[in-house]
């Protein structure tokens, strides 16, 4: 069974149309990169799979079942924001997600908060806004969740952190498990990608393993991103 | 989930909560020695300080009025309709369980309040003089026994007071379900969230002045044209009595009933987060 599947999705915010026919798979131990242009539908999706948004059309389905508490259990979810409340200190959001969910791994959050150098005792709204994403992201895996929903996860932090980030998304995940990264920054996330969504203006362009970008285009899924979406 | 949810939210809201309520019985018993201090004493200082502190004391239960209302709103709108409502919609929990954490916490926050008011005008009054505490005692205890005197038991007061405690919290929580549906409703919106969440505020405080005046007219026709045979023996007044305040109970369940379903299918159909 798939982690992800979505069928024939569509989604309209008044008289603009965010998706439409969406179909997408992910399988199990697949690292899936959602990549598109801004305003290409890549939140709007990612939103409708976490059940922050209802769809128009089609169907969404995690692990078989529709978004709802019980696949949210399941879903270890990055928005492209910080949601995190500002007056907790890191250690009480360890808590936090240690009590809410029962797949997370508080001893590996406090190693990745120590190897990161973030202060645990001090408030969100104390830290800089890289240091609040680190804390985001290594909230979101520290869980041994089934599906990884990651939306622009290394946007706001050094080249240096983001790789320390690609290591542990790729060293933290088992063979069950799925990851969905959206993200325009091509180059840096490729290395860690098994299969690529293309998508613009709401629609799957391409849907492609990156083996067989490279065999049959004979370039980088950076350099056919250029391509494809050359203004 | 609901009891994780509850203790989360307390501790969100006492760290605002619990000084100023604390706060409040600490200046209603500085206030208390002042004014005995400054009744034995003819120091204008004193007087001075005493001044001060009332307007203290009166400025603190203000605030915590402007405080609990602010908090019940805010929260709901800062935990649930901003950025981090991605990291609330997103745990395991339902829709249903999220709004029960706020509405609950609102309502202890409510009675608190009221009761730490209640308790600081007796710490600023009670020392004068005990006895006077002690009367209120002898008082009670005579009005049940002039009550049991005429026929009426103690379980009847109790029943009594049930039913308006009953009465006061569903009304409590109507208020808070008001702030939730009309934030929730203007939230859904992409544009102009806070003016609309203000507008449908007015229009369900309208919509709900309309209907109370049509059913009260309709009642009172309704009284008007059927005869009715009341014997007025004092069970039956009692009943009538219950039968009212019960009936109260009744509308304001069904307003908070149709109050939390609007509330809910909005956060679970459209939901439209930033």
């Amino acid at each position: 069974m798939a982690n992800f599947e979505c069928r024939g999705l569509g989604k309209r915010f008044g008289q603009v149309q965010a998706l439409e026919s969406v179909d997408i798979t992910v399988q199990p131990g697949r690292v899936v990169g959602l990549l598109g242009p801004n305003g290409s539908g890549k939140t709007t999706l990612i939103k409708l799979a976490n059940g922050l948004l209802t769809p128009d059309d089609g169907v969404i389905s995690i692990c078989g079942s529709a978004p709802g508490p019980e696949t949210r259990a399941m879903v270890s979810y990055l928005p492209d924001r910080p949601m995190l409340p500002q007056w907790m200190r890191a250690q009480d959001l360890v808590k936090f997600y240690a009590d809410f969910y029962s797949d997370f791994d508080t001893q590996r959050a406090q190693d990745m908060l120590a190897r990161l150098g973030v202060p645990a005792d001090r408030r969100i709204k104390q830290m800089s806004k890289g240091t609040q994403e680190k804390v985001q992201l290594i909230l979101v895996m520290s869980r041994r969740a089934k599906l990884y929903l990651l939306d622009e996860p290394i946007g706001g932090v050094d080249p240096a952190t983001r790789d320390f980030i690609l290591a542990t998304i790729l060293n933290n995940f088992d063979g069950e498990a799925s990851i969905l990264i959206s993200t325009h920054l091509i180059s840096d996330v490729e290395k860690v990608l098994d299969d690529v969504v293309f998508i613009n203006n709401g629609r799957v362009l391409l849907t492609s393993s990156v083996d067989d970008i490279r065999e049959k285009n004979g370039m980088s899924v950076d350099a056919l991103f250029r391509e494809v979406f050359k203004c | 989930m609901l009891r994780k949810l509850l203790k989360y939210e307390f501790r969100a809201t006492a760290r605002l909560m619990l000084p100023l309520l604390i706060a409040l019985l600490a200046v209603s018993g500085i206030l208390n020695i002042c004014v005995r201090v400054s009744n034995a004493t003819e120091s204008n200082v004193i007087a001075f300080v005493t001044g001060m502190l009332t307007f203290l004391y009166v400025m603190a239960i203000l605030a915590i009025g402007v405080v609990v209302l602010v908090a019940i709103v805010y929260r709901f709108y800062k935990n649930l309709l901003t950025d981090e409502g991605y990291l609330m919609f997103t745990l395991p929990a339902s829709v249903h369980s999220l709004v029960w954490a706020k509405l609950i916490t609102a309502i202890v926050w409510l009675v608190a309040a009221f009761i730490d008011i209640v308790l600081s005008l007796l710490v600023l009054a009670a020392p004068f003089d005990i006895r006077v505490g002690l009367d209120i005692t002898v008082v009670i205890g005579e009005m049940f026994n002039d009550l049991a005197a005429a026929g009426i038991g103690w379980y009847e007061v109790v029943a009594f007071c049930l039913e308006l405690l009953l009465i006061v919290v569903l009304g409590l929580a109507g208020s808070c379900l008001v702030f939730y549906t009309s934030m929730s409703l203007g939230y859904s919106f992409s544009n102009h969230k806070a003016l609309l969440s203000v507008a449908f505020y007015f229009a369900i405080g309208f919509v709900t002045q309309i209907v109370v005046v049509m059913l009260l007219i309709g009642l009172g026709t309704t009284a008007g044209s059927v005869e009715f045979t009341f014997e007025y023996t004092l069970r039956n007044a009692l009943n009538l009595g219950h039968l009212t305040l019960l009936g109260i109970c009744l509308a304001e369940l069904l307003y908070d009933g149709i109050l939390y379903f609007g509330t809910t299918f909005m956060l679970k159909r459209r939901l439209n987060l930033p």
